[in-house]
């Protein structure tokens, strides 16, 4: 495992605001009477879709929200990898949302969600092949042209494999990279969760990521069903997953750091105290270097 | 493209068809799980996270139905309507409009044209939560005159007024009051006809109980401040009654 010196890292421009937390609307009321400077997060991460074409107290927090502290929107519905034409009404109206709130960064998944106008709304597995990988690279090149900012790509949760898939994903990731200039999200636990779910080794998978592409990193928690993981973002973030987290880190940091917590969203003080644990974490890697 | 873009036609259509038909041709299985039950984790997925939208979204429909007919209702439309759309939001659109083409044959307020109507109430919840409201809009300047009620009966104000986005009118065979009063336990309505305004002031949704003298006027008014129009000419019911509707955001008058 090599050890990048962070701040030489080159991340796309794009700066390293710190911890942030998903926005959700169930601590709309504690972030509307807290003071922002009382909030204890650097940053947030807000759903693109939940305000697309809302003019609803949603975005009235966004305002006040994003009038403080920097955001990052995160999309679920760009289906980049589909056999669909992309649907440019819908990243006019992402274009149109980031000129108006300028988030850091936009970002959204490597997966499709849909063909044919049915969008199944879950992010669904890509077969791994030079095929696919030339029709991605395609399209986050228009997206990102489209735009006028690189994408960032978020690395799915997967419960299935194709058998027609010859690539790994990490490489897959790496390769999109290079060709594109896209960054990368590196959601540690969905390594954790596809990792479990296909037998593969999670350490190989950070080790294979392009460092320099990784702009920020997912934490969360999954349900164990037994024979598998599901990524349900509804507990805290489990023993498993530090590790992983260290090890990104130590490659990749420093780089933004999220927690999503999207189902049984606990009070806002149980996201400040994961990311206390995650502030643990890198200060335990800094004290091994030091006396390394 | 041609082998992804078959790959996801049948992967889409084993989703939406709960079918594991052909995983073994194209998905890896192990001695955890066969391919046919991976796929089985997106096809249960897909409907789960889809009647959690409609659960959301139409709660007092879900309580007053209670939770075995209302998965049937959902997972009907479910099947019948796949999404369409980039956001959830979009999907319990339909659902009002599909109980009623599910219902038997029967009288606008037969019991069983009840899901519809109330959901039709919810939908409308939702809509006017997420629509362009009026808390931007400047307050209304207060009244010079020594008789107001006078004043806006004969339009002696000056004043028109226009219906904002943030509001929904539903004449509905049924009254929903005690329903929607207990959304825990709803009881159900009463088989009579009603007027409802679903409005939002302050951001808060609320629903409320009109005469259909309010409705009618209140549907008659333009949605945009440049086609507002003044109150009927010496309609004192509706001059008494247009403070609370200007509080309740059902209307914003110009001058």
């Amino acid at each position: 495992m090599s050890v990048a010196p962070g701040a030489a890292l080159p991340r796309l421009g794009l700066p390293d605001p710190g911890d942030g937390v998903g926005l959700r609307e169930e601590h709309y009321p504690h972030l509307m009477a807290t003071p922002p400077a009382e909030w204890g997060v650097d940053w947030f991460e807000v759903i693109t879709e939940n305000c697309l074409d809302n003019q609803g107290y949603a975005i009235r927090v966004l305002e006040h929200v994003a009038a403080h502290v920097p955001v990052v929107f995160h999309g679920v519905s760009l289906s980049i990898g589909s056999s669909a034409p992309l649907d440019m009404d819908y990243l006019a109206k992402v274009r149109d949302l980031a000129a108006r709130f300028q988030p850091l960064w936009v970002s959204d998944h490597l997966c499709w969600t849909g063909i044919g106008g049915v969008n199944s709304h879950d992010l669904l597995p890509m077969p791994l092949t030079p095929e696919s990988l030339d029709h991605v690279a395609d399209r986050v090149g228009r997206v990102q042209d489209f735009l006028g900012r690189p994408l960032i790509l978020e690395n799915p949760s997967t419960y299935l494999q194709f058998s027609a898939s010859q690539i790994p994903e990490w490489e897959f990731l790496g390769r999109l990279a290079e060709r594109t200039g896209c960054g990368l999200l590196l959601d540690v636990n969905n390594v954790h969760v596809s990792c479990f779910n296909h037998g593969l080794d999670a350490n190989a998978y950070i080790d294979g990521l392009p460092a320099e592409h990784i702009v920020q990193m997912h934490l969360a928690g999954p349900s164990d069903c037994g024979t598998h993981l599901i990524d349900t973002h509804d507990a805290p973030v489990p023993d498993a997953v530090w590790p992983l987290y260290a090890r990104a880190w130590d490659r990749c940091g420093p780089v933004a750091t999220l927690l999503e917590w999207d189902a049984n969203i606990p009070p806002f003080a149980d996201l400040l105290f994961e990311l206390d644990r995650a502030r643990a974490v890198r200060d335990c890697l800094t004290s091994e270097r030091a006396a390394a | 493209m041609a082998g992804l873009a078959a790959l996801q036609d049948w992967m889409q259509a084993s989703i939406l068809g709960a079918s594991g038909a052909g995983a073994r041709a194209h998905v890896l299985g192990d001695n955890r799980l066969t391919a046919e039950d991976r796929i089985h984790i997106y096809a249960s997925s897909y409907r789960q996270r889809l009647l959690e939208c409609l659960r959301g979204e139409f709660p007092v429909l879900a309580a007053l139905a209670g939770e075995t007919a209302f998965d049937l209702f959902a997972h009907g439309y479910i099947a019948a309507h796949p999404s369409r759309s980039y956001t959830l939001y979009e999907f319990g659109a339909g659902f009002a409009g599909y109980l009623d083409g599910a219902r038997p044959p029967g009288e606008a307020d037969a019991p069983a044209a009840i899901p519809a109507a109330l959901a039709r109430v919810e939908r409308a919840r939702s809509e006017v939560f997420r629509a362009k409201g009026i808390e931007g809009e400047p307050l209304p300047p207060s009244d010079a005159h020594a008789d107001p009620l006078i004043a806006a009966m004969f339009g002696l104000d000056g004043r028109r007024y226009w219906r904002p986005d943030s509001v929904r009118l539903l004449a509905l065979p049924f009254d929903f009051s005690a329903t929607l009063a207990d959304r825990e336990n709803p009881p159900l309505p009463l088989a009579r006809p009603s007027w409802l305004a679903v409005a939002r002031t302050q951001y808060r949704v609320e629903c409320h109980a009109i005469e259909a003298r309010q409705y009618d006027w209140l549907a008659s008014l333009a949605e945009d401040a440049a086609a507002a129009s003044p109150l009927p000419h010496g309609d004192a019911g509706l001059a008494a009654w247009l403070p609370v509707a200007i509080s309740r955001g059902l209307v914003v008058p110009v001058v």
